[in-house]
């Protein structure tokens, strides 16, 4: 008989325990509960620094929790990139990738980090690459730097703001394309390649839209051409070199992105937030008054871009044995 | 000149006014702490911007920017530690004018020499710009590396009395300056994988590292409670004040510096570290009793001084003409006025010419609030040395901790300061000159970037920018310095 009753008290408390279990049914997103951290890789006051700082005041209304964004410059974005990938997949640690340069790291050297790392949230900011000359430069289209480079292999100087940053590789990409030879000289960002620009001691320099918007309507640069699939704009009179015949496209793509296992409705619920928060209008006019390029892509579209800039980027690095440590 | 005085009314306004001077004060703040630089006091004033009028915002960190550059030579003359990069040179002669027991002189002679250098290079910036700018663009890289070179012969004239260790630290500066990323194929260099190096080690780390960690071991080996110098707090002693006689004998030192500092201000990428050591060597060449140099004498403390402060208005000039900024604290000054709606650049001052002259005029009232508070604080600041050791070495540690953890958000950045505080330590044990290791470790990467620009740009032909007139001078003078500075080692030893 006392067998029976504990017997009995036994399996009514597991039956009990084990009605939690049926709820399984229903999946309620308990999140976001806490704070969110957006990891930029490079110092305050920087493009992507800025671009973050303005997307996070709009997450956060939509989020009804703080959206903090944590500057970890080092190694050229890598430490962030690091952080981000190796983050608890919990969706309170995101960060930002680029294009091309997240992909470039992993091609260059040995990187503590992987593509497939991440997973994407959505595209908030993309420029393309551009080449500018001082309105006194004796190249007034870029027919003319083609003619001339074609008759001078090598000798015309373009500049770009570091080894194998994005504008380094939009040069060897454009070289690569337009069958033409440039000397590339390095400088440590687009400022002071600008001012060697500017003082006669380059003959080029390859940029990007932000880099030179103001300079441009000063009168102080001219655009000579742009590596984007369509004219800019900003600079009507600037061709593309697609239409000019020449398939090099070349910008940098500003994501957030997140650790690629963090579980999937997070992940839907994030990119749903930045979807909405790119089509608002006060986002848009925000950013269009701080001079920020803006160009929402989708996930899903974000993704391919991804994966094709990663197939060129392997392709170029081996067509131009770029070395690979 | 209508927009000059519109400029003006935006500029004295009460909040103007008073944001200027709560610049100021944490500016003095800032630049005194070692570790933390005025770079960094800039951009922790950068939010507290938004919103605000941009002649106010302005004022902000102007008062942050000019004094900062001076509060840096309070704790190199007082405790031998450089609160900024711009005090490096201070050290030289600052800290050997205190243990003389003439700490207040030392003080005087920097706040003096800091406004008289702040007020010409602003004088420049706002009447000479255009100009100055023309200048500015002349200086491509390889008239940087030349100036480069020239730069790193100055090693003699800090290396004290030993010419051997001194190289000897300046080649050492030289490999660190090597680390991290090269400039052309992006290779980490001596980083050992670790990717906290790949960027290389920053200055403030190497700053704080190599004076004030040695600098608190000294103390905390010295046991003693407090420092043992005198301090003479008698307020009339001439150990305590600058006299007008002294005053007007330094005017040739105040000019020469200031110069050097608004030319090296208006050359981007080179900034206040480059010009106070440069202003220290030129006033050593230019003088008739150079072997005093780093005994404790005026003039070694109002060359750097004047040079730094006059830096700014320099830096200020390709940031206005080009919008381009000249100096680290311009960089972030750019993200402010871009926020501002503020768009530097030829056309700055035909479309926006009152703001553009509240900048400038910005820049005079915090050289002017500058003064007052330096002037009014000597009194104070010369008790520092008073304090007990006991609360003067976790001081010094905590802000230098607080300093190189800021700079990238880096633990590792606080430990290879430590590191780099172990070497310094030896270093001062066998009498090897920190100086010229700093300066090689600041011109270095300057340098070699403008040497592999060179190398591009003339194809490998680098002796062709000796075809090029500033290049020519600048390595006329280098040849002399050299020359002239085996000589006297020759005649001194």
């Amino acid at each position: 008989m006392k067998h029976g009753k504990m017997f009995a008290s036994i399996l009514l408390v597991l039956l009990v325990g084990a009605i939690p279990l049926l709820a399984q049914g229903q999946n309620e997103l308990e999140y976001p509960t806490k704070g969110i951290e957006v990891l930029v890789g490079y110092s305050a006051g920087g493009a992507t620094d800025i671009a973050a700082r303005l997307v996070a005041p709009f997450m956060e209304k939509e989020l009804d929790k703080p959206v903090t964004v944590i500057n970890k410059p080092g190694a050229g974005g890598e430490i962030a990139h690091s952080a981000t990938a190796m983050a608890k997949p919990d969706g309170y640690t995101l960060g930002y990738i680029h294009a091309p340069a997240t992909i470039s790291i992993t091609l260059n050297r040995k990187a503590s980090y992987a593509l497939q790392d991440f997973v994407i949230i959505g595209n908030v900011v993309y420029h393309e690459n551009l080449i500018v000359v001082p309105p006194t430069s004796r190249f007034k289209t870029i027919q003319d730097v083609l003619a001339y480079a074609k008759e001078n292999p090598g000798k015309l100087t373009i500049g770009n703001s570091g080894a194998y940053a994005d504008d380094h590789l939009a040069s060897l990409a454009f070289q690569n394309t337009t069958g033409v030879k440039f000397e590339d000289t390095m400088f440590q960002g687009t400022a002071p390649s600008l001012v060697a620009l500017l003082g006669g001691h380059i003959d080029l320099v390859m940029c990007n839209v932000a880099d030179i918007v103001d300079k441009v309507k000063q009168k102080q640069l001219v655009v000579l051409a742009t590596l984007g699939s369509e004219r800019n704009a900003l600079f009507p009179d600037s061709p593309t070199m697609k239409e000019l015949g020449f398939n090099v496209l070349m910008g940098n793509y500003t994501t957030l992105a997140a650790p690629a296992k963090t579980p999937a409705p997070i992940i839907k619920l994030l990119q749903d937030t930045l979807q909405k928060v790119a089509a608002s209008e006060e986002y848009v006019t925000k950013a269009t008054e701080m001079g920020l390029p803006i160009k929402y892509f989708t996930a899903e579209e974000t993704t391919e871009i991804y994966k094709q800039q990663e197939q060129r980027l392997k392709e170029l690095w081996i067509t131009l044995g770029l070395p690979t440590q | 000149m209508n927009a000059f005085l519109q400029g003006l009314q935006l500029t004295t306004t009460f909040p103007a006014l008073f944001a200027i001077f709560i610049g100021s004060i944490g500016g003095i703040l800032i630049g005194a702490l070692p570790g933390l630089s005025s770079t960094l006091g800039v951009a922790l004033l950068v939010p507290f911007t938004f919103g605000l009028e941009p002649a106010t915002a302005m004022g902000l960190l102007a008062g942050m920017y000019c004094s900062s550059i001076y509060g840096g030579s309070i704790t190199a003359i007082l405790i031998n530690t450089p609160g900024t990069g711009a005090a490096a040179a201070t050290v030289l002669d600052g800290y050997p004018m205190t243990k003389n027991g003439q700490a207040g002189k030392a003080l005087y002679t920097a706040i003096i020499s800091s406004f008289i250098g702040g007020m010409i290079g602003t004088f420049a910036l706002l009447f000479i710009a255009p100009l100055l700018s023309r200048v500015a663009l002349k200086f491509g890289p390889p008239e940087t590396f030349m100036l480069s070179v020239f730069g790193l012969t100055i090693i003699a004239s800090v290396s004290s009395k030993n010419l051997i260790k001194g190289i000897m630290a300046g080649l050492f500066g030289l490999l660190l300056s090597t680390v991290g990323f090269d400039s052309v194929t992006a290779f980490p260099r001596y980083a050992f994988g670790n990717i906290h190096l790949y960027e290389g080690i920053a200055l403030v780390v190497a700053l704080v590292g190599f004076f004030s960690i040695p600098e608190a071991l000294t103390l905390v080996k010295s046991k003693q409670k407090k420092v043992d110098i005198d301090i003479n707090l008698n307020k009339n002693s001439d150990d305590n004040r600058l006299t007008g006689k002294e005053i007007l004998h330094l005017i040739p030192t105040f000019v020469r510096g200031s110069v050097i500092g608004t030319l090296i201000g208006i050359i981007p990428g080179v900034g206040t570290p480059v010009a106070c050591f440069l202003a220290y060597n030129e006033e050593k060449r230019f003088s008739k009793h150079p072997h005093l140099f780093g005994t404790g004498i005026i003039e070694g403390v109002a060359a750097p001084e004047s040079a730094n402060n006059a830096v700014e208005g320099g830096s200020f000039v390709p940031l206005l003409t080009l919008g381009i900024p000249g100096s680290s604290q311009t960089a972030v000054y750019l993200g402010a006025l871009l926020i501002l709606g503020i768009k530097p650049g030829p056309e700055l001052f035909s479309t926006q010419a009152p703001i553009a002259y509240s900048i400038i005029l910005g820049l005079f009232i915090a050289n002017i609030m500058m003064l007052f508070l330096g002037l009014g604080g000597v009194r104070f600041f010369v008790k520092i040395i008073k304090m007990p050791n006991a609360v003067m070495i976790p001081v010094i540690l905590t802000f230098s901790i607080i300093g190189a953890y800021a700079i990238n958000a880096s633990i590792f950045d606080v430990g290879l300061m430590f590191f780099l505080g172990l070497i310094g330590y030896a270093m001062r044990l066998n009498s090897i000159p920190i100086a010229p290791t700093v300066l090689a470790l600041i011109l270095g990467p300057i340098g070699e970037d403008a040497f592999q620009q060179t190398v591009s740009i003339t194809h490998g032909q680098v002796w062709m920018i000796f075809s090029r007139p500033i290049c020519i001078v600048l390595l006329v003078v280098t040849v002399l310095s050299v020359f002239f500075s085996l000589r006297k080692n020759r005649i001194v030893e």
